[in-house]
């Protein structure tokens, strides 16, 4: 007998993990964007090689404040799952392109690698789950049908 | 730019490119995963008290073609709590389709109404207009 899909609906329970990964995103920038050399490190270099370390910080910063913004508007006034769908890309692309990067890095200069590097490939898998969860709700608000009213 | 982050470059657009497309076949999952599910209602039981009527009705049974009678009797049951679960679905369908269907009509009027109006207040103001062009 069919279950009904009880006990299926945890796809779309994400709200937390989002807010929890934009957070991350903010407190990387944060990081990044104090006054010490951090991308001099080996592991860092290939990051800097690509944009310089303010820049880096402050794409961070930049996505996770849209994403905290999109995130607040969905829970107290309007639900946008699209901009939530958005934001989620977004922030996996960054946590996917920083882990890449810091791999290839450490390998190619022969560095030790981060333990902290493991939590970047973490984020990015969950930050998938959240896009699943945003598409769930793109469906469920109907937020690509255009309605007049 | 120097060779090396060029060739990182070139890495990096490919990976985020596949990136992209993941997660957006990601949402399409959740897409149809929420069109998929169906409203929720709670599969039909018998409870413990229509189990014990039901226990009593085979129990009492004197011969195997009573016994038949009696599991008969039973099915029948079930299969009509089964159809009645199934018809309670196809009214909230359709309930849902109506609603969804009076909205747009709704909406409709309103943009007809509004339309109406604005076309109105446009004539007046051209017969406005004649009217001081003509005096």
């Amino acid at each position: 007998m069919s279950n009904n899909n009880v006990g299926m609906t945890s796809l779309n329970k994400t709200r937390s993990t989002e807010w929890l990964l934009a957070l991350c995103a903010l407190g990387w920038g944060w990081t990044v964007l104090q006054p010490n050399a951090l991308f001099q490190e080996p592991m860092y270099r290939l990051m800097s090689a690509v944009f310089r370390e303010p820049t880096w910080g402050c794409l961070a910063i930049l996505i996770g404040t849209l994403r905290c913004l999109g995130l607040g508007i969905n829970g107290l006034w309007r639900r946008t799952p699209l901009i939530r769908m958005a934001g989620s890309i977004a922030s996996g692309l960054l946590w996917l392109t920083i882990a890449f990067l810091m791999f290839v890095s450490t390998r190619a200069f022969d560095a030790p690698m981060p333990a902290a590097w493991v939590y970047y490939v973490i984020f990015f898998v969950f930050e998938g789950w959240c896009v699943a969860a945003a598409g769930y709700d793109i469906f469920k608000n109907s937020s690509l049908s255009y309605r007049v009213v | 730019m120097a060779p090396e982050a060029t060739d990182i470059w070139s890495w990096l657009l490919a990976l985020l490119g596949t990136g992209s497309g993941g997660a957006i076949a990601l949402a399409f999952f959740g897409w149809l995963k929420a069109k998929a599910e169906k409203p929720y209602i709670a599969p039909p039981t018998v409870g413990p008290s229509a189990l014990g009527q039901i226990g009593g009705m085979v129990m009492g049974q004197q011969d195997l073609r009573d016994l038949i009678e009696a599991f008969r009797a039973m099915a029948a049951s079930h299969d009509r709590c089964t159809l009645a679960r199934e018809a309670e679905m196809e009214v909230r369908k359709r309930l849902a389709k109506e609603r969804r269907e009076h909205e747009v009509d709704m909406a409709d009027r309103r943009h007809e109404e509004w339309r109406q109006s604005s076309d109105l207040l446009r004539t007046l103001c051209d017969r406005l207009r004649d009217m001081k062009l003509t005096t």
